[in-house]
């Protein structure tokens, strides 16, 4: 069995009396792992957790297999860490910045300030290396912040809302980037963000927080095959009526949009046309629902919500 | 853009230990902190206590009368204490104030360095800083009168002790202050206004209230005075100061205790208000 890279066990975190997290438990393996939620979910305070900035109010978490409370400074020499907020110190130029959290990071100086230079011109900071940082572009911001996580070269980055701010087009360099970044053999990424379509084709793991709860954890494309196994129907017509009959027919559909949703049963199609010639209604689509990480998220919310529902 | 990740050689780069990374945050405040302002005021104190200690030295020499009290005439006011203040207010107030401000401090405790650690190396490259016109002046003066033969040998090792002393006592209390200062606001500017402001008001406040009541007790609250005091009793000058020397070394080295935890403790909850 692969050995995990973090562990987090029934972990929460309460800051007075607002809880943050509430018993978080989740098993992650090397690779690209994406942290979703929406604002508030307790994401980057799981970040923080992570990292040994803050201690866990029950439960304990382990990175590279040491404890984050007992042995942060080990776990920070191989963790960069790139803050959802603008941290950057605007009177240094990128270069300097960047070569300066590398020697923070433990980096000789000479190494720190070449290392500087290569990451700066992997973000495509080069022309601009030389400029305050005060003078950068949001877009530019977002780049010398994941220049300086990676300067010392850790084997896990934590990557805060890295897309924040962007717009589409640096949206997508940034998304280039992290996708090059993770190709890279030996690193691993935990990508938080509220952005779904962000973590698709770039994470192979997810972790679905909501409320500061655990939705799902794992590998992504389980997760999304366990979701999948709908069928979608689009009709036209009477669509009270055409629900009322598949339900004659013992099937649960569930209205979404302009479509229904519903769960199949071997050779399910036949009971969906005669439904259809029954009511008087024409099916216009017929497929298997292809899952996104959108839906997950909204199907786990649901569940959640609803724990007796089907 | 670059079209490639970087080459790197994972795990092969030399690394430093917690020391050495210590040293580099302590070097970067050292040269952050410096600015053509306190290089004048620093200068400045240079110029002003050396001349004063020399013309002193020269004088006391043709008169023949010698001695470690000879060497408290920049003390005799409070010009030295308050240049040394405008130094501290010009380094000390953006210490941690700036670092909260740009929210730059998450990054420096994500890498692996302790809160002390940050705390430790800002505060040595502030006391470096606030030490310049505090220790030096003083030591300069000496070791320049005695190079000229205004002074003799044995005088002039008592006259560096009393000035390091003294100036040690200085820069270990306005360093204190002014980071304890800084760790409670976002604004250096603030900082630095309340640094110079409550030193000052301090000491004109207790000097009116200790003049209008006749109540000397009140002079312990300001700093300014409580140095004075210790460096008449440094200098053996024998003066008859309105408050105990002993009790002043007290206060001030009892406060700078408490600043220092002061601004550990806050600095322990900006993690939390980070959230």
């Amino acid at each position: 069995m692969e050995s995990a890279l973090v562990e987090i066990d029934e972990v929460s975190k309460s800051f007075g009396v607002h809880p943050a997290l509430t018993g978080v438990s989740a098993r992650l393996r090397p690779g690209t792992i994406g942290l979703v939620g929406p604002n508030g979910a307790g994401k980057t305070t799981l970040l923080r957790l992570l990292l040994g900035l803050l201690p866990p109010s029950a439960g304990r978490l382990r990175v590279f297999g040491r404890d984050t409370l007992a042995d942060p400074l080990a776990i920070r020499e191989r963790v960069g860490y790139m803050p959802e907020h603008d941290c950057l110190i605007p009177s240094m130029t990128g270069i300097g910045f960047v070569a300066f959290m590398g020697r923070l990071s433990g980096l000789p100086r000479e190494v720190a300030l070449s290392r500087a230079h290569d990451v700066i011109q992997f973000v495509g900071l080069h022309e601009e290396r030389y400029r305050r940082i005060q003078e950068y572009s949001v877009g530019m911001r977002q780049r010398i912040k994941l220049a300086q996580a990676i300067v010392h070269d850790p084997p896990l980055c934590l990557l805060d809302e890295p897309t924040a701010g962007l717009d589409p087009s640096g949206r997508a360099e940034m998304l280039g980037l992290l996708r090059t970044l993770s190709a890279i053999p030996g690193r691993s990424f935990l990508l938080s963000t509220h952005l779904l379509p962000d973590i698709e084709g770039l994470c192979d793991q997810i972790v679905l927080l909501n409320a500061g709860r655990l939705l799902a954890s794992g590998p992504l494309g389980p997760l999304l095959a366990e979701h999948g196994g709908e069928t979608v129907v689009r009709i036209k017509g009477d669509g009270a009526a055409f629900e009322a009959a598949l339900s004659a027919r013992g099937l649960a559909a569930r209205r979404r949009r302009d479509e229904l949703r519903l769960v199949l049963p071997p050779e399910g199609d036949r009971t969906i046309f005669e439904a259809a010639r029954e009511t008087g209604t024409q099916v216009r689509y017929l497929d298997r629902a292809v899952a996104s990480v959108e839906e997950l998220f909204l199907a786990r919310v649901e569940a959640a919500a609803h724990p007796e529902t089907p | 853009m670059s079209i490639s990740a970087p080459r790197y050689a994972g795990g092969t780069f030399p690394r430093v230990g917690r020391s050495g990374r210590v040293l580099g945050l302590f070097l970067h405040e050292l040269r952050a902190r410096a600015g053509w302002g306190t290089w004048t005021v620093v200068g400045f104190s240079y110029a002003a206590v050396v001349i004063i200690v020399v013309l002193t030295a020269e004088f006391s020499s043709l008169l023949g009368t010698v001695s470690l009290s000879t060497l408290h005439a920049p003390y005799a006011s409070v010009i030295w204490p308050y240049l040394v203040l405008i130094v501290a207010t010009a380094v000390a107030s953006g210490a941690i104030a700036d670092d909260l401000g740009n929210r730059s401090i998450t990054l420096y405790l994500s890498r692996p360095i302790h809160l002390t650690d940050y705390l430790g190396a800002k505060t040595a490259a502030v006391a470096v800083w606030v030490a310049l016109p505090s220790i030096g002046p003083g030591v300069v003066g000496v070791v320049i009168a005695a190079g000229l033969g205004l002074l003799p040998a044995t005088v002039s090792l008592e006259g560096i002790g009393a000035f390091v002393a003294v100036g040690l006592l200085t820069t270990g209390f306005f360093t204190t202050l002014g980071i304890a200062l800084s760790t409670l606001t976002s604004r250096a500017l603030f900082a630095g206004v309340a640094l110079f402001g409550a030193t000052l008001s301090a000491h004109l406040a207790a000097l009116a209230v200790s003049g209008a009541t006749g109540a000397n007790g009140v002079l312990y609250l300001s700093p300014i005075t409580d140095l004075l005091t210790v460096a008449d009793a440094a200098f053996s000058t024998g003066a008859a100061d309105p408050i105990s020397a002993l009790g002043a070394l007290a206060v001030l080295l009892g406060a700078s205790v408490v600043l220092g935890v002061v601004a550990f403790l806050r600095l322990t909850r900006v993690e939390v208000v980070g959230e």
